[in-house]
């Protein structure tokens, strides 16, 4: 059972996270995070984090723009220097900087700011699920043990 | 580390329904509307989904920003499309009487990041979002969660110090 304290490292897959360059066509991104089924792709520079590309920023800077997919680089429309978290910080890091912070994927990198993987606010509805489901379940026991003891 | 969530939080939780959570109500058109207009209030708004109502004014689909990317992609003529050929119909909803705790486990089920908040007719009230909901958990954990400093640091990372 995760708690708040539970390192980030534990909520996210293992493999190398999808990722795209700068200088990739929007089109080509997105057809990734489409045919992919994820919400956002790393942006890598000399396979170091240089942004990150989301669903946000496509409805806003793309669709909403009406810009052309295939004419736009990703550069020119990603989220550059998003915030990031080391595989060694705990889950409740990642749940402040989504609360406080907006954001929806929150990247995980290594000292040399290569990615590591990335929790998505999924990853933390289901991690808060379970706590709290856990946790009720944990109440419902102690009030059947005091019925049995006041019977 | 040992720890437990404290239970009177956690009843808390549960006895709070949705309709507490929201403070800004929701994006809602009808599902006749074109998916541009629905997109570009979307973006100007900075919402991540429209509520689709029929003409009776009932929640019946949800076009979210995933939505946006799948249906817009490759297809030339997404913007005069109505939100009725675009959107996901039938949304899975929460009644404005539901708990948070309710809300948490249908967005996990369901994987949705956004669910329209009804009446008792299944007119939309509000929209709540998983930002909404990690928002007011943060809150109610605040020595876990809600005031730690604005991004981890080598001297800070340990959120006891230790």
């Amino acid at each position: 059972m995760h708690d708040f304290f539970s390192p980030v490292s534990e909520f996210i897959p293992s493999g190398h996270p999808e990722a795209v360059t700068a200088s990739d066509s929007v089109l080509d991104a997105a057809r990734l995070m489409r045919d992919s089924n994820i919400g956002c792709v790393f942006v890598e520079e000399a396979g170091r984090l240089a942004g990150i590309f989301t669903e946000r920023d496509f409805l806003i800077r793309v669709a909403g723009e009406s810009v052309d997919p295939a004419a736009t680089t990703v550069g020119e429309v990603m989220t550059a220097n998003p915030e990031s978290l080391k595989p060694i910080d705990e889950i409740a890091w990642a749940i402040h900087l989504m609360a406080v912070g907006g954001f929806r994927n929150v990247p995980v990198v290594d000292d040399e700011k290569r990615p590591v993987g990335i929790v998505s606010s999924h990853d933390v509805i289901d991690f808060l699920s379970e706590l709290f489901e856990g946790a009720m379940h944990d109440d419902d026991e102690v009030d059947d043990w005091h019925e049995i003891g006041g019977g | 580390m040992a720890y437990t969530v404290p239970g009177d939080e956690i009843g808390r939780l549960a006895s709070i329904s949705v309709s507490e959570l929201d403070k800004t109500g929701c994006l809602a058109m009808f599902e006749g509307a074109t998916a541009e207009r629905a997109v570009t209030e979307m973006s100007a708004q900075r919402r991540g989904a429209v509520v689709a109502v029929d003409v009776d004014g009932r929640v019946c689909g949800i076009f979210t920003e995933r939505d946006v990317l799948l249906k817009t992609l490759d297809d030339s003529d997404w913007r005069s499309k109505p939100l009725s050929q675009v959107m996901t119909a039938a949304p899975v909803t929460v009644h404005e009487d539901d708990s948070i705790v309710d809300a948490l486990a249908k967005m996990s089920e369901g994987h949705f990041r956004h669910l329209p908040v009804v009446d008792g007719e299944s007119k939309p009230l509000a929209t709540i979002s998983i930002r909404t909901v990690l928002h007011y958990v943060a809150e109610h954990f605040p020595d876990e969660v809600h005031n730690l400093p604005p991004s981890p640091s080598l001297e800070a990372r340990r959120l006891y110090g230790g």
